[in-house]
């Protein structure tokens, strides 16, 4: 009997591009959802430039920042929230938690790739009703700038795509620490504040004191979009991006290390003590 | 050999020990103690291809526990399994293509989703070819009548719908086994009966092994042949449904609310009076000694009663019973 058809890469595929279509129809299953959602998209984004454009009356040009850079800063940043994998965590943490975990070891099926495309095709719903028209519209107002050359242009992807592995691996590891903790309310608390200050989710990293911008070197998180955004701001040259994504490499390389040794343990702890 | 083998199985959980008050909590930061709780403590079994089987016992007996070695979420501790000849945690994925599982108290179904997207992405899941799932979900739809609530998503449906639906997407696959964890928990009378000749028909008609946990007497007695009762993990019975009634069952109270203190009135030795309250006396008997219709006639005729209640033995008084004779 021919039950299990395909290659197992098509059939992979074909898992992920139907996870995606599911997440379009949850999306727009709630039409409240979708109506608030905007509207508070577009209020963060006004109170936003207005403060900046507050802080940029009285001096114009501050640490080599113009208020034109600092929209393009917000914008692009906003718009990279595609590749930021929040979400992951609170997949993994709750099937832990929940204890549903266990029906997920019994299906023939990748667990982190599952959960890799739910998040996209949330992500990508999400991107498509209010990220896009949002922040293509401030963009739009405000003059937006171009990668002044392709390959400038193909770095600064190779720059996200790294920034979203990297994005995807921490995610998951937060993820899996309720194998070990009972409750992940503080993880989250201090992942927020984490990213906060270190991914430069609200203001760059370049406005900082010396020392936490020392600190964010050895932090993975400003390898996951602000580098990119550095980047194609023109910020940082050209010539300094190789060491970057060296440096994301080594970062993918000790998360992805880290993140099966986790799994490997917390499947352990699972199955063999019982969770 | 038979096609589902537990040999001797031991399953042991450790816990960690909590004592009360704060100066304890704070040194359970520095020094854990732990105890060894045993859920399952040397069980042997087997099951034929076909078989309909009852795994039944209390809360906590180490149903769930067994379930889940068997289906190889679970590392035994001791002892071996082995499904159709494979050892389930050591092929968790080959020996999920063969089998189903319900958990009961569990949804594998996506809250947001209506059923017919619920059942593509199973296929998906599980790589079935187009026909065999177009012809499962006919089947499945018409056997469990889904017609009607195909389109709303799950978080919309009724309990005993979305039972239907767990069981149907388990069944997509064409599992040869199927582990059922408290299928009618929380479920009202109708549903129940739903789902028990649901579950019979699937077992005669699609030749599925079967096996099922629960602690409702009425699911044993309207669906197994055979059960196998366990109790804190020790295996206590595996038969025949109909020797093990005989055995243990056939016990029940009867509460009677009597109008006047009928004091000092002899009634029918075969009504064991196990306590009194007040106006209330509470009585014990058994069906191979006293009907419980008869019962009920005897105190309408003799006595001026203003209330009765009757009882039949739950799986806890049944096996209360099977420990007390062995």
């Amino acid at each position: 009997m021919r039950v299990f058809s395909g290659h197992k890469s098509q059939s992979t595929t074909i898992l992920f591009f139907t996870l995606f279509k599911l997440s379009f129809i949850k999306a727009f299953q709630y039409r409240g959802y979708i109506l608030v959602t905007l509207f508070s998209a577009l209020l963060d984004v006004f109170v936003r430039i207005s403060l900046w454009t507050a802080l940029f009356r009285a001096n114009p040009v501050v640490q080599n920042t113009t208020f034109h850079d600092m929209i393009n800063y917000m914008a692009l940043t906003g718009l990279l929230m595609l590749v930021q994998m929040s979400g992951v965590d609170d997949r993994l943490a709750n099937r832990i938690l929940q204890g549903s975990i266990a029906t997920d070891l019994i299906r023939p099926y990748s667990l982190k790739l599952f959960i890799f495309a739910q998040t996209i095709g949330d992500n990508l719903a999400h991107f498509l009703l209010f990220v896009f028209p949002v922040y293509t519209g401030v963009l739009v107002l405000f003059g937006m700038r171009f990668p002044p050359t392709l390959l400038h242009g193909l770095v600064f992807v190779a720059t996200v795509i790294n920034g979203a592995v990297i994005s995807f691996l921490y995610y998951y590891i937060i993820g899996m620490l309720p194998f070990w903790l009972e409750s992940n309310w503080y993880v989250r608390f201090v992942n927020y504040a984490m990213f906060t200050l270190f991914a430069g989710a609200f203001v760059p990293i370049w406005f900082y004191p010396d020392f936490l911008i020392q600190i964010s070197y050895y932090l993975p998180f400003r390898y996951i979009t602000y580098e990119a955004v550095t980047f194609y701001l023109g910020r940082t040259g050209l010539p300094a991006m190789p060491a970057v994504l060296l440096r994301q490499w080594v970062w993918i390389g000790i998360l992805l290390g880290l993140e099966v040794a986790l799994w490997k343990a917390g499947q352990k702890k699972l199955t063999v003590y019982g969770g | 050999m038979s096609y589902i083998n537990v040999e001797n199985v031991v399953k042991e959980f450790k816990v960690v020990r909590r004592e009360k008050g704060l100066i304890n909590a704070l040194k359970s930061l520095f020094h854990r103690e732990y105890d060894i709780v045993t859920a399952v403590d040397h069980i042997s079994f087997t099951i034929d291809k076909g078989e309909l089987v009852g795994y039944i016992g209390p809360n906590g007996a180490g149903k769930s526990t067994t379930i889940k070695m068997l289906s190889g979420i679970l590392v035994p501790t001791a002892g071996r399994i082995t499904v159709d000849g494979v050892i389930p945690h050591q092929n968790r994925k080959e020996n999920a293509r063969r089998i189903g599982v319900v958990f009961g108290q569990r949804s594998s179904l996506e809250w947001d989703l209506p059923m017919e997207e619920t059942f593509d992405l199973f296929q998906k899941i599980y790589r079935i070819d187009d026909r065999m799932y177009k012809r499962n979900v006919e089947f499945y739809v018409e056997l469990f009548a889904m017609q009607s609530f195909l389109k709303r998503p799950v978080r919309q449906l009724s309990l005993g719908q979305k039972m239907r639906a767990e069981i149907a997407v388990a069944l997509l696959h064409d599992p040869e086994i199927l582990y059922l964890d408290e299928p009618t928990i929380g479920l009202d009378v109708v549903a129940k009966n739903h789902i028990r000749q649901f579950i019979k028909r699937i077992n005669s008609e699609k030749k599925i092994t079967l096996m099922l946990t629960t602690h409702d007497m009425d699911d044993i007695e309207q669906i197994c042949d055979r059960i196998i009762m366990i109790d804190q993990g020790k295996l206590l019975y595996d038969g025949f449904l109909q020797n093990f009634k005989e055995k243990y069952g056939g016990e029940y109270t009867i509460t009677v609310d009597f109008a006047y203190a009928e004091e000092g009135r002899e009634v029918d030795p075969r009504l064991q009076l196990v306590s009194i309250e007040g106006q209330r006396k509470v009585y014990v008997a058994h069906r191979s000694v006293i009907e419980t219709t008869e019962a009920l006639r005897y105190f309408i005729d003799n006595f001026d009663v203003s209330h009765l209640n009757i009882r039949e033995a739950d799986i806890e008084d049944v096996v209360r019973n099977a420990y007390v004779k062995g």
